[in-house]
């Protein structure tokens, strides 16, 4: 669903991501750890199209980002980690607005806007202005864009961050039924007890370069994530 | 205490000082000869400013101290001040006393809440006094020097500055609680209130101008009549006219007066500005319920969301529609005042008449300065049409469109109601109509290109975006440069190819134009975009 291959992203003189590959399929919920600066959102911000990479290509169900990314952009979602959104716009009118740029159909996206509404206890504040929406809220109606298109492939920056724990949990049962029809998921938490209970696989980066990647069995083996991601932060800072 | 409101008095003196310190596009501190430059700027606008007063104080004072009415001489320059004072201070009231940002910090620390008060209303009136003052001070300049009581004049000046200021104060604090009650009431139409207002005093200004020199002719034929029904009908004026000639017994009754009025605005302040300070209203919540969702285009849904940011930014409001009001109120005015107009065309050789309204249609359109900072303004939710299936060029045409949906429609009846009343051959109304369409569409492209060249995507307030760095100052005057240019070659190639084939150079041309930009707004620009 999602190949990453030998990602080299540089701001200047320092490489944020440097020969990252990674390989997320089909029906895999992939977490991605790192300390902060890590190069966690450039990776994410690369794979949806929002920055440009210097080397290495990502390929979403065989199409290139380079070369089609328009092809790419319509079976992703992203979702950032602090969701600036159009503020002048109320709740609905965003909603109406990412519909339109994906093509849904009126009726399918009015259904689906009642379902995650209610299900994000949201429905009632859809016809307020984004600029009077806590952080949550704009969270939560940022999960709802992303989902109002079904997209085959989720990328998520932190969240969890903000979602009260109704909301967390409702988002946790989605991503299950999104990998469950097919879809993949790949985000990046701080949360490492989370990303042990809901990821299949997960992939530890440090200094924008790849430290460890498989499934949660092999990269944790006996021991807590926490505990595998600190000794490898120890080793890396020891070898530094 | 003491301790405290010195901290207080230092905070708010950084607070109001900091435009000068830092960069409002940015929010990044100036450095250097930016700190030099702008200070600089800022004396220059003030001299020229003072200067201006200055002189029209000179064509006042004379006359009415030879005639000596001192004290209307002060009158018509300390009323204007008093209400520039209160324009300028309401402005400082409503963001320093209703709409600051740190009352929740202000109020977790041991600070009485009346000392916040004080020291605001402070600095509110050092804002409305320093505007006053711009008008003040060369009024008394004027005065020192031509005025016959020089010197009990410049004994007034302090005390008459500190009394008016209060009076500027108390004016200036009711107006800002005034306009940020309304602006709670009316936050949905808060941008389109501020767009009427701008233009209302706009209109106030241009009429000022025009109307200075004849009610000056006017006030110099009728000065006794003028002077004796204001001392009679308006004896407060006459009171601070004396005051500020340094009339002793008004000057105490100006102190007291202001003193008193200032007092029972603090006293009424004061006991509502803990409440003011620590419930805010908020806009009414919106009652409707979600209607019936309708699909659209992509092409549709990126227009309506320009249309929605550009209605939600009083500054963009402001900055971008001014031609689209204006280019209305100009072709009514040339329907209105049609034989004027056609007995001034008729002086002009054949074939001006339709040009020269092109050029003015032209002139106008350009003053609609919506794509210059339409990229900037994209600020931090840019990552939102990066991420989405939508090309560049489809987010810049968006853009584009809306220059055109706000600028095309006015133009076009600008340009019919002067056609009516100008005349002209088929073909010279088609080529002016033409041109005046790809003149349109030339300014909105022209504005992309800086837009995209001169990007400001970090700024920290709208107005930042809108009005901060070089895009729209560019686009302004190029689009002006590129007007010029065609007139001239208009009138050269006129004698040659007569009327309508020197428009038709100046149409392919244009379109030329117009061709090139979009051009590169299809290639260059696109890139630029999404790289941003």
């Amino acid at each position: 669903m999602l190949r990453i291959q030998h990602l080299t992203k540089t701001y200047g003189d320092k490489k944020a991501v440097d020969d990252l590959s990674l390989h997320i399929c089909p029906g895999e919920i992939y977490g991605f750890i790192g300390h902060n600066g890590a190069g966690k959102t450039t990776t994410l911000k690369s794979c949806c199209g929002i920055l440009q990479f210097e080397g290495g290509d990502i390929l979403v169900d065989g199409i290139s980002i380079r070369t089609d990314p328009l092809a790419c952009k319509r079976q992703m979602a992203y979702i950032p980690d602090n969701p600036d959104l159009y503020e002048y716009m109320t709740g609905i009118q965003y909603l109406n607005f990412i519909g339109d740029v994906f093509g849904v159909p009126g009726p399918l996206r009015a259904e689906r806007i009642e379902e995650y509404g209610a299900l994000f206890e949201l429905a009632g504040d859809l016809t307020q202005p984004v600029s009077a929406y806590s952080h949550g809220m704009k969270q939560k109606l940022a999960i709802l864009s992303a989902l109002l298109h079904d997209p085959k492939l989720l990328l998520m920056d932190e969240p969890f961050v903000g979602l009260d724990p109704k909301a967390a949990h409702q988002l946790k049962q989605l991503m299950h039924r999104l990998c469950d029809r097919g879809g993949a998921i790949f985000f990046s938490t701080h949360v490492l007890e989370v990303a042990e209970k809901l990821c299949d696989k997960v992939a530890i980066i440090r200094g924008g370069r790849l430290v460890r990647a498989g499934s949660m069995e092999e990269v944790r083996g006996d021991d807590s994530l926490e505990e595998v991601f600190l000794e490898l932060v120890e080793e890396k800072e020891g070898q530094g | 205490m003491s301790v405290l409101l010195r901290a207080m008095l230092k905070k708010q003196l950084l607070e109001m000082t900091a435009f000068l310190r830092r960069n409002a596009a940015t929010g990044r501190s100036r450095t250097g000869w930016r700190v030099i430059g702008f200070g600089a700027l800022m004396v220059l606008v003030l001299l020229t400013v003072a200067g201006s007063v200055g002189l029209l104080a000179w064509l006042v004072c004379v006359p009415l101290t030879q005639a000596g009415l001192d004290w209307l001489y002060f009158v018509l320059l300390l009323v204007p001040a008093w209400l520039v004072g209160v324009m300028g201070g309401a402005f400082a009231a409503y963001g320093e006393l209703y709409r600051p940002r740190d009352n929740e910090l202000l109020l977790s620390l041991p600070i009485p809440p009346g000392m916040i008060l004080a020291v605001r209303m402070g600095c509110v009136w050092l804002t409305g006094t320093g505007y006053l003052a711009v008008i003040l001070v060369p009024a008394y300049g004027v005065y020192l020097l031509f005025g016959a009581h020089p010197w009990s004049a410049a004994l007034a000046l302090v005390p008459v500055t500190v009394f008016l200021g209060c009076l500027v104060l108390a004016a200036a604090c009711l107006a800002g609680w005034a306009a940020a009650l309304l602006g709670e009431r009316i936050t949905r139409f808060k941008p389109l209130f501020s767009l009427l207002y701008a233009v209302l005093v706009l209109g106030f200004a241009f009429g000022a101008h025009f109307g200075i020199q004849q009610g000056m002719i006017w006030l110099m034929t009728h000065l006794d009549s003028f002077a004796g029904g204001l001392r009679a009908d308006a004896w407060v004026l006459y009171l601070l006219g004396q005051a500020a000639v340094g009339d002793l017994p008004a000057l105490a009754v100006l102190g007291a007066v202001s003193l008193a009025v200032l007092g029972a605005v603090g006293l009424v302040l004061r006991r509502s500005y803990l409440r003011l300070m620590t419930t805010h209203r908020g806009a009414r919540r919106s009652a409707s319920r979600v209607g019936a969702i309708r699909a659209h285009s992509l092409r549709r849904a990126l227009l309506e969301r320009e249309f929605r940011r550009l209605g939600s930014c009083t500054s963009y409001l402001v900055n971008g529609m001014l031609a689209s009001l204006f280019l209305p109120a100009m072709g009514a005015a040339a329907l209105w005042k049609a034989g004027q107009l056609s007995a001034m065309l008729a002086m002009l050789p054949a074939g001006y008449g339709p040009a020269l309204g092109c050029a003015g249609v032209c002139a106008a359109a350009s003053m609609n300065l919506l794509t210059p900072p339409s990229v900037s303004l994209e600020g931090k939710t840019l990552w939102l049409l990066q991420s989405l299936p939508v090309t560049p060029w489809q987010a810049l045409r968006a853009k584009l469109d809306l220059h055109l949906a706000c600028t095309l429609p006015p133009a076009v009846f600008a340009m019919l109601c002067l056609l009516w009343v100008t005349g002209g051959s088929f073909w010279e109304g088609v080529l002016v109509l033409l041109g005046a369409g790809l003149y349109v569409l030339f300014s909105g492209a022209m504005g992309l290109v800086f837009g995209l060249r001169l990007p400001n995507l970090h700024w920290t307030n709208e107005t930042a975006a809108v009005k901060g760095g070089a895009a729209p100052v560019l686009t302004l005057f190029a689009g002006w440069g590129v007007l010029m240019v065609l007139c001239l070659i208009w009138w050269g190639m006129q004698s040659v190819l007569g009327a309508a084939g020197a428009l038709a150079v100046c149409c392919g041309l244009l379109g030329a134009g117009c061709a090139a930009l979009l051009a590169w707004l299809r290639r260059g620009g696109c890139t630029l975009f999404a790289q941003m």
